[in-house]
């Protein structure tokens, strides 16, 4: 048997940890201010320029932490742990730069454009589409370097680790395609392809799906190497990785629209996200209890190891959150939650504990291995592990109480049946929970710097290993299996075979849910009265996307008597067949707006908008200044009606031609309304594009009642 | 020092979850009220003190013990703190049956406010640090404890998970390593293969109740169930309520009403009418203190705009939010300030309006459209 030599890089896993912590760290801190932004509109600096109001900086905190943070902590694990599983080196080195520094544009790329205020205006998929298609062709690159990686393995048999690498990048790659269908306007704007329930399905099956293949598979992956590493014990069963790597690809797939209980998505649908979400629970688990059990007889370790400590309490909020996210999708509980600070806990639950932590305790083992020595300070990480586990406490009990206490709020009665509480009642109470929630999340932080302080001084009294060599004989071309090895071997010896499989097993749920939606005419019943937008409202419109307004306002008013009272009758589907994207939005920092056209007056509006305390006292809305100085991008209006018509919006044919003078005639309109009123603003702003599409929002089923 | 500072971050973290019971408290203290009362805020922030008590005990013994576990680590007097520990235990045990006792007779949630809550949170706050100090005191002695523990039999832990001796290991063996790795080949937990069963039953069930035996109420039927309670209850309410006040039948009514209706106003209209009634040049609403009327000034012109609105205009129907008697009362509040001509009050607006002309004129007719 001939014996070949190869070597382990070491650079890449440097790259990616770098830029792992890195972004992290700029990630958690823009949380922190946008967590200050809720309680202190001040900070908004809304007053100063637009980049970074609430509405526009917090699409960069979750891009950041999600892609950024997260993307390349499963990148630092995949290319330190894959060779070494596979014993062979990475495919191909180049690919690996161009997957590094083209994962790094990217995120330059979205943070620049979403301050800048371009976004498709669809939570998690805000990168509009040139970086949409750059996202595509790095994935590729990526997939193709794992891919030839595996292929040319010395290491039969693919460890359960690769298995959720590889669902991960398929499922991942499905997503990412079928969500960003959009139809281009210009460089940097386009219309999703879906519109209303449609759109909002796919984004829901796409935004849950983000969280399960982005945030939880490769990180299961990535713990099935570093855990049993670190506690230097074998993994607990076999048995158990094969039962739960499967069901939960094929059943988490299933449970997006447990996003969207109560909505106007047809009520099957809604079923199928909370069965199949319960369906969910014990698969998750399996995960963690392989983790937990693999330190069965390690215990005694977790006391005295930081590494091992990071990794328990990982685990645990894994399975906290992962119970906690089915309990969220029985329809009772979901009444309460949804839209409110109860579902912002939940995310973190699973985004500082389970990502946060097994990112950390990943860290502090691999760095002093990258640079042969020990880690320079073992107290100062369990500091940071007692720290951080305080921060999520901090983080998370003020917003699991807030969204209690904003719900009994919002659905008290007076004896006399009257609405017992204005929103703004509500927004008060609950400013204090959000200043405890900031200190939770900046004591968090504070951890990472002190981690960041411990890995550097780590790498200093260290020397870098560029390289590690490995050795092993090839794959002998006739292989016969042993006759005991059981069925499931033989898959993990056809990584093509798994690949299409996981491909077949997340497809099916997907299918099942979205076609039905697109092609059975009764899961939305039209309405003749609904209308088109007009260009002026479609180009207030766009402003509501730019600055991010779906961020803490809704477009849905659930079927209950407290909503209805409160945000007026209930939405329909049909109201959003021509919302491209839609704007259900999914957290009410503000109060709903589905029907908030013709609630008040265009000056109400005006004043609203310029200085929103002196109409609604107490609010902590940002103020935008800045739509009453910039004109209204008039030159677009002619290419944005004929995006919408392509689409199969019914403007008349040639619409295109008329449409300028159409926006014009009611944004003039609009501007003598106002003058009547004592208020001076040219009718080319942008304020009077945004007024005439609030005014428009939920009127056209007014008419018809 | 480290210890120190484990007693300080509590501190700390009280002085700011009180500045921000005052914040929240800020916008609706009650100027008349006695300036503290022994209600079930006042037992919970005694409580709250009281626990600080333990507390710095506590962390004072923490500090102490992880003191003596560096000086002697094989003494062998630790079970004296262990009586201690014991002690205080049970003293936990009291303080959290007090708070629990101070949250049941208030019911529901109704008398809660942002001082309650931002109590309990603390209280909470404070027996989880103690549950720290403990689990860390614990852990100090735990090596120790763990010297005289003996072979233990299958706890039922161990049998839950279906667990195998560790010294087992070796049969289980699937016989992999991958990188070191090694897996075992333990069977699943028994609880996890039944959970996971009983799971995909109730997702069968849910599915058939919903969509196939429809024994359970969809979102739009149980909104309609909702819809209908509340209108039984509408009902039995108005037939008990001698005050049926609406815009055809109000009346001048008194002093303290005024000031109930003053009360609403200052609350509800002052931002855009100001609180005096008047507006402001180039305010939002208009003025309600001159002689000039855009929808009418009689009593009950008032409590119709009030009632209805006129959206087109910015003002708001107010009706889902203020009872009928409320709405009487701030209508009463703004007939009362008429000619009352606070400085500063906007330009007038609209025609001027005479009691007796609108007296005899029967009731406009497009308030009715502005009704369901």
């Amino acid at each position: 048997m001939n014996i070949e030599k190869f070597s382990y890089d070491n650079k890449m896993p440097r790259l990616f940890a770098m830029a792992c912590v890195f972004w992290g760290a700029v990630g958690m801190l823009l949380g922190v201010i946008a967590a200050f932004q809720l309680a202190f509109p001040v900070l908004n600096f809304s007053e100063y320029l637009p980049h970074l109001a609430f509405g526009r900086l917090r699409p960069v905190h979750t891009n950041a932490v999600i892609f950024a943070f997260v993307g390349n902590g499963i990148f630092t694990a995949i290319y330190y742990a894959l060779p070494r599983l596979l014993k062979t080196s990475m495919w191909n080195n180049t690919l690996s730069k161009i997957h590094f520094w083209g994962w790094q544009i990217i995120i330059v790329l979205a943070a620049v454009t979403l301050l800048m205020g371009y976004t498709t205006g669809k939570e998690y998929a805000e990168l509009e589409w040139p970086i949409d298609i750059l996202i595509t062709l790095i994935w590729v690159v990526f997939g193709v370097n794992m891919f030839g990686t595996i292929l040319t393995r010395r290491e039969r048999h693919l460890y359960v680790a690769i298995w959720f690498f590889i669902a991960s990048w398929v499922t991942v790659a499905m997503l990412h395609i079928v969500n960003s269908f959009e139809m281009p306007v210009s460089l940097f704007k386009s219309y999703s392809w879906y519109a209303g329930v449609q759109d909002a399905l796919v984004q829901w099956w796409y935004g849950h799906n983000a969280v399960a293949f982005f945030l939880t598979t490769p990180y299961l992956g990535l713990m099935y190497y570093f855990l049993p590493k670190a506690a230097n014990r074998p993994v607990y069963s076999y048995r158990l990785s094969i039962v739960h790597f499967w069901s939960l690809i094929f059943i988490y797939i299933w449970a997006g629209p447990h996003h969207l209980l109560y909505t106007a998505l047809p009520d099957w649908a809604q079923s199928l996200g909370t069965a199949f979400s319960i369906m969910l629970i014990l698969p998750s688990w399996g995960g963690m209890l392989n983790g937990l059990f693999t330190l069965r007889g390690a215990w005694d370790k977790v006391r005295e190891d930081p590494i091992l400590k990071f990794f328990v309490v990982a685990v645990t909020c894994y399975g906290m959150a992962t119970f906690e996210g089915p309990l969220l999708s029985l329809k009772n509980v979901n009444a309460i939650s949804h839209y409110s600070d109860w579902t912002v806990a939940h995310v973190h639950i699973g985004a500082l504990g389970w990502n946060g932590f097994l990112t950390f305790g990943m860290m502090y083992w691999l760095i002093p291995r990258l640079y042969n020595t020990q880690l320079y300070s073992k107290k100062l990480a369990s500091q940071h592990f007692w720290i951080g586990t305080l921060g999520i406490l901090l983080y998370a009990i003020p917003m699991y109480w807030s969204a209690f206490r904003s719900y009994f709020m919002m659905k008290a009665f007076t004896p006399e049946g009257q609405l017992q509480y204005q929103f703004m009642d509500v927004v008060q109470t609950i400013v204090p929970f959000y200043i405890i929630r900031a200190i939770g999340g900046t004591i968090f932080l504070i951890g990472v710097f002190m981690m960041i302080y411990n890995l550097v001084k780590t790498a200093k009294q260290g020397s870098f290993v560029e390289s590690e060599t490995g050795e092993a004989p090839p794959l002998e071309k006739n292989y016969v299996a042993p006759s005991n090895s059981i069925w499931h071997s033989f898959i993990e010896r056809k990584p093509v075979l798994l690949l299409v499989l996981s491909l077949i097993v997340v497809g099916i749920g997907g299918l099942i849910e979205i076609v039905p939606t697109f092609l059975v005419k009764e899961n939305i019943p039209t309405i003749a009265s609904v209308k088109p937008y007009t260009p002026l409202e479609l180009q207030g419109r766009d402003i509501y996307l730019r600055e991010g307004c779906y961020n803490c306002h809704s477009q849905m008013i659930r079927p209950f008597r407290y909503e209805v009272k409160r945000y007026g009758e209930y939405s329909k589907a049909g109201e959003f067949v021509f919302d491209h994207p839609f704007q259900w939005g999914s957290k009410r920092t503000g109060p709903d707006l589905a029907r908030i056209g013709g609630k008040y007056g265009d000056s109400w509006h005006f004043n609203h908008m310029l200085d929103p305390q002196s109409m609604a006292p107490g609010s902590i809305m940002p103020s935008y200044p800045f739509l009453f100085d910039k004109d209204i991008d008039k030159a677009s209006t002619n290419s944005k009606i004929h995006a919408m018509r392509k689409m199969g919006v019914p403007y008349p044919n040639g619409y295109e031609s008329i449409a300028v003078e159409d926006l014009e005639k009611q944004a003039k309109q609009i501007a003598t309304g106002l003058k009547e009123n004592k208020i001076e603003i040219s009718e080319d702003k942008e304020i009077v594009a945004l007024i005439a599409y609030l005014q428009r929002l939920g009127k056209d089923i007014k008419l018809k009642k | 020092m480290k210890f120190y500072k484990n007693i300080l971050i509590p501190i700390i973290l009280f002085n700011v979850l009180f500045m921000s019971t005052i914040y929240g408290q800020a916008d609706n203290t009650v100027a008349a009220e006695p300036a503290f009362v022994f209600d079930m805020n006042g037992v919970l922030m005694i409580v709250a003190i009281l626990l600080l008590i333990p507390l710095a005990l506590l962390g004072s013994l923490f500090s102490y013990e992880i003191k003596r576990f560096l000086n002697e680590l094989k003494s062998s007097n630790h079970g004296k703190s262990g009586m201690i520990i014991l002690l205080l235990f049970s003293s936990i045990g009291l303080y959290a049956q007090d708070a629990v006792a101070a949250k049941a007779p208030s019911g529901l949630f109704q008398n809660f406010n942002g001082q309650t809550y931002t109590l309990l949170f603390l209280i909470a706050l404070e027996i989880l640090v103690m549950v720290f100090f403990i689990y860390q005191i614990f852990k100090i002695l735990r090596p120790k404890l763990d010297l005289t523990a003996t072979e233990r039999q299958p706890s039922w832990w161990d049998k839950m998970n279906a667990f195998r001796p560790i010294e087992e290991e070796a049969v289980l063996d699937a016989g992999h390593n991958y990188d070191g790795i090694r897996e075992l080949n333990n069977m699943t937990p028994p609880w996890f293969t039944i959970t996971f069963l009983g799971s995909i039953l109730f997702a069968i069930v849910y599915m058939y109740r919903y969509h196939y035996a429809h024994s359970a109420p969809l979102s739009i039927q149980e909104f309609d169930m909702e819809m209908k309670a509340a209108a039984k209850e509408d009902e039995i309410r108005l037939s008990l309520q001698a005050n049926q006040v609406d815009e055809n039948n109000v009346k001048i009514m008194d002093a303290a009403s005024i000031d109930a209706g003053k009360a609403i106003f200052e609350e509800k209209c002052a931002a855009c009418h100001q609180k005096h009634g008047g507006s402001m040049p180039g305010g939002v609403g208009p003025n309600l203190t001159d002689a000039y009327w855009l929808h009418g000034g009689g009593l009950k012109d008032i409590f119709k705009t009030i009632k209805y609105g006129w959206p087109e205009k910015g003002m708001i129907a107010w009706q889902d939010q203020l009872s009928p008697v409320q709405i009487a009362q701030t209508a009463n509040f703004i007939h009362s300030i008429k000619g009352s001509n606070p400085a500063n009050a906007k330009e007038p607006q609209g025609d001027v309006y005479k009691e007796e002309a609108a007296a005899a004129e029967p009731a406009k007719v497009d308030s009715a459209q502005v009704k369901k």
